[in-house]
């Protein structure tokens, strides 16, 4: 057997090697997620210089308990809980929904000095395209050469 | 990220964690692989935030130990030292089904031990005979505690 000097700190252990081995991505994605919503939950507190018993009143919790509850990286959120929080403390932990202000349409505009100017179709087409994409105010923007 | 070492008093029987894994991996399986799991984050993406950890749990104010949640609902408890946001040492624990670990003879003896080996790596760290490295995620100096 090997003495603890022989070991230090190249100690290896198959059981942990084992466990490891034998959590799937998906169990470690669900795990990631859980952490990092409750790390984003943490840095909006600190940043608003909030306490866990703040954001329970904002929140009209009976006890700020559940707060730590959330922050523990274990919590299971609901839809509801989540759209709560986004709105109380200004983040965005759901990023499904299309956001006028930060949607960006890309749009391939090819300028050619030897054709002739949009004409009001080439406009009507153009604002075509982008109502398809999500009805989207677009911005004119004149090249001059 | 955070370093995550655990405790070695006989080479044979493993260290505390494996003694966690062992004790607990046939009846627990699944509380097990989630504490796994969420060490496996603090250490490779997140830091050991406090938030993730149940503190003040050994008896001192200043001992730092601290209880590492499995899912809410359950109640497996791995014990731990919480030196910084980048090192964290994990001891042993076991399913808490009562009120305060006083109450339980396996948790007690669980805490009292990382109590103890707190108390240590504070002394030792305080002498410096044990070093933080200045990016302040790896003990450096000697590493055995007691001898």
């Amino acid at each position: 057997m090997k003495s603890f000097d022989e070991v230090g700190e190249n100690y290896s252990s198959d059981l942990i090697k084992d466990l490891l081995n034998k959590i799937t991505p998906e169990e470690q994605e669900q795990i990631d997620y859980k952490m990092q919503i409750a790390k984003m939950l943490y840095m909006a507190l600190k940043a608003k210089g909030w306490r866990n018993i703040d954001l329970a009143e904002k929140m009209k919790l009976k006890s700020p308990s559940l707060v730590s509850k959330w922050l523990s990286g274990t919590h299971n959120f609901t839809i509801e809980t989540l759209v709560q929080l986004q709105r109380l403390l200004d983040i965005r932990l759901l990023n499904i929904m299309p956001d006028a202000n930060s949607t960006t349409l890309n749009v391939k505009l090819i300028v050619d000095a030897n054709r002739a100017p949009l004409t009001k179709d080439d406009l009507n087409h153009l604002q075509q395209v982008i109502d398809d994409a999500g009805g989207l105010q677009p911005t004119i923007v004149t090249v001059t050469q | 990220m955070a370093s995550i070492y655990s405790l070695l008093t006989d080479v044979k029987s493993g260290t505390f964690f494996d003694h966690f894994i062992a004790e607990n991996n046939e009846k627990y399986p699944a509380e097990l692989m989630n504490i796994v799991g969420r060490l496996k984050r603090i250490g490779n993406e997140d830091s050991a935030l406090t938030v993730y950890f149940k503190l003040d749990e050994g008896l001192d104010w200043d001992d730092l130990v601290c209880a590492l949640y499995d899912t809410p609902d359950k109640h497996l408890r791995l014990y731990c030292i919480r030196l910084s946001k980048s090192i964290i040492v994990i001891g042993s624990g076991g399913s808490k089904n009562v009120r305060a670990w006083q109450d339980d003879v396996k948790l007690s003896r669980e805490v009292n031990e990382m109590m103890h080996y707190s108390r240590i790596i504070r002394t030792r760290l305080k002498n410096g005979d044990l070093r933080i490295s200045t990016d302040g995620l790896r003990f450096e100096g000697d590493l055995l505690l007691t001898k």
